[in-house]
């Protein structure tokens, strides 16, 4: 049995990654079909060729350039909020949220009342003002002086 | 440098020293004093008004004297209430070296008075008006009205007044206001209360001349009329003028008068006084508060008593000691008050005449 050619199967058939139906399938057939045998040959001596060649190694100074690079990259420095502690950059968020609620709750608490005056008015001035009228009424009293200050405190203004 | 104000005064005060040495030349006056000898006549008979009296001292005071004295002060009262004059009146006032004065045409008919004053500047065009039941007082400056109640008229206490004063009739007349007078001096029994000298009209017994002299002899305050037309007819409309008044303000009436048997409380000033005072009457007083006015047959004060308002007053004024407690004294215009706090009161004494007597009555109350 010939079929259809298997050549999208021979990679992962020199690596045995196909099943055992699909091994048995693509042996037969390469047995039968010179194409596909030829890819896979072409394919082995490939990957043998590529196995002998040396591994690659570094430039002289590969090592050194990169170790400078990292340290350039180190000295520049981080965005503050970068270089912030966890807590510290869970503070940063928490606090302006306290403080709106603080406002809020001392918004919210009345005005204290007006504190009252510690002395009142002693009246003196409306009592001398009730005196002088008494004054006025007693007999032998000299009335020239009551009368000016009356006139003169209650007429004034 | 004098002002105007002390220029006006050394001429009243002028006015008044020529008065007086035109006048009643033959009175018995104390001396000049040296501060204000200036302003008085050359005639050793005639002072001043800030001359010193010096306390009479009478050494005849018989009965027949005291029952002329007592005639004529009764009659001076009866006078106040009934006899019609007119005429221009000087009032001069001393009160801590300052002086005041005031020139006024005065008219009274009965209960019916009025007065325009002249002077001082201040006062000029200013009406005061009585009919014996309120008092009107217009400014045409400011063309306001204020109308008052006026107290009754209390009666005459002469029993009080002899017990209290030395009342001593000079039994000459004199001249003053080209009037023919007599004298009456009124020499307090207790220091400290001022003394008065009465210029009555010898016909009519109308107060002519009033003189108020302080306990030491400096002298408190003077009315005089420098002329006076008593009798004739003054027309009514004189005494009930229409005022333009632009605003009126009325004042509280005196509230009810209280019985002297409440004085049992000792929220209630007591029924006697130091020096003589005994108390006229009682009656509701501003702030809720009691006012008894006392008198010693001449003289007036009163003590008022108030509810400790809320907040309590703060007293103004020199602190005073009352014996029991503490409190303030004051000059207020021409007054004295003495406040202090007990019993959950506030205690005014309000006095005319000097701070001592002030705190003499006020200690007596606190001491009581």
């Amino acid at each position: 049995m010939r079929g259809p050619h298997t050549l999208s199967l021979h990679s992962a058939y020199l690596d045995q990654d196909l099943g055992v139906e699909e091994m048995r399938h693509v042996a037969a057939h390469l047995e039968v079909c010179r194409p596909c045998e030829a890819d896979l040959r072409r394919m082995e001596r490939t990957r043998a060729l590529l196995r002998d060649l040396p591994p690659p190694r570094p430039r002289a100074n590969f090592w050194e350039a990169a170790y400078r690079r990292l340290e350039r990259e180190e000295a520049i420095p981080l965005p503050w909020w970068r270089r912030l502690s966890m807590p510290q950059r869970s503070a940063l968020v928490l606090a302006p949220a306290v403080l709106a609620m603080l406002a809020a709750v001392l918004l919210s608490i009345p005005d204290p009342a007006p504190q009252p005056a510690l002395y009142g008015p002693d009246h003196v001035d409306a009592l001398i003002d009730a005196h002088m009228r008494a004054r006025a009424a007693q007999p032998l009293v000299d009335q020239g002086p009551v009368r000016m200050i009356m006139v003169d405190a209650r007429s004034g203004e | 440098m004098l002002s105007i104000h002390s220029v006006k005064t050394l001429a009243l005060s002028l006015l008044l020293g020529a008065v007086l040495s035109t006048g009643c030349g033959a009175t018995r006056r104390p001396p000049a004093s040296p501060a204000r000898s200036s302003s008085s006549s050359s005639t050793s008979s005639s002072h001043a008004p800030a001359a010193r009296a010096v306390p009479l001292r009478a050494p005849a005071f018989t009965a027949k004297q005291a029952n002329q004295a007592a005639n004529l002060l009764r009659r001076s009262q009866w006078a106040q209430a009934h006899v019609t004059w007119e005429g221009r009146e000087l009032t001069i006032t001393w009160t801590d070296g300052h002086t005041e004065s005031a020139m006024a045409n005065v008219a009274r008919d009965g209960m019916h008075e009025r007065r325009d004053y002249l002077a001082p500047k201040t006062l000029a065009g200013r009406t005061w008006l009585s009919d014996g039941k309120q008092v009107r007082i217009y400014n045409p400056r400011t063309k306001r009205l204020v109308i008052s109640p006026q107290g009754t008229m209390s009666a005459l206490n002469l029993p009080l007044l002899f017990q209290n004063y030395q009342v001593v009739l000079d039994p000459k007349t004199h001249m003053t206001a080209e009037r023919s007078c007599r004298i009456l001096r009124l020499q307090p029994r207790h220091g400290g209360k001022p003394h008065r000298v009465l210029w009555l009209d010898a016909a009519t017994a109308v107060t002519l001349k009033h003189e108020r002299y302080h306990a030491d002899g400096s002298p408190a305050s003077i009315t005089q009329f420098n002329d006076i037309k008593i009798g004739g007819v003054i027309p009514s409309s004189r005494f009930h003028p229409r005022f333009p008044a632009q605003q009126v303000r009325r004042t509280e009436p005196e509230g009810d008068e209280r019985w002297e048997g409440d004085h049992n409380t000792r929220s209630f000033p007591p029924s006697r006084l130091h020096s003589g005072y005994r108390v006229q009457k009682c009656s509701d007083a501003p702030y809720e508060g009691i006012r008894c006015a006392y008198t010693d047959g001449v003289d007036l004060l009163s003590v008022y008593s108030l509810p400790l308002s809320s907040p309590p007053p703060a007293l103004h004024g020199e602190k005073v000691n009352l014996g029991h407690t503490t409190g303030t004294a004051r000059a207020m215009a021409h007054q004295w008050a003495v406040s202090w706090i007990a019993e959950r009161r506030q205690w005014v004494v309000i006095v005319d005449s000097s701070r001592d007597l002030a705190l003499q009555i006020a200690r007596g109350i606190v001491t009581r």
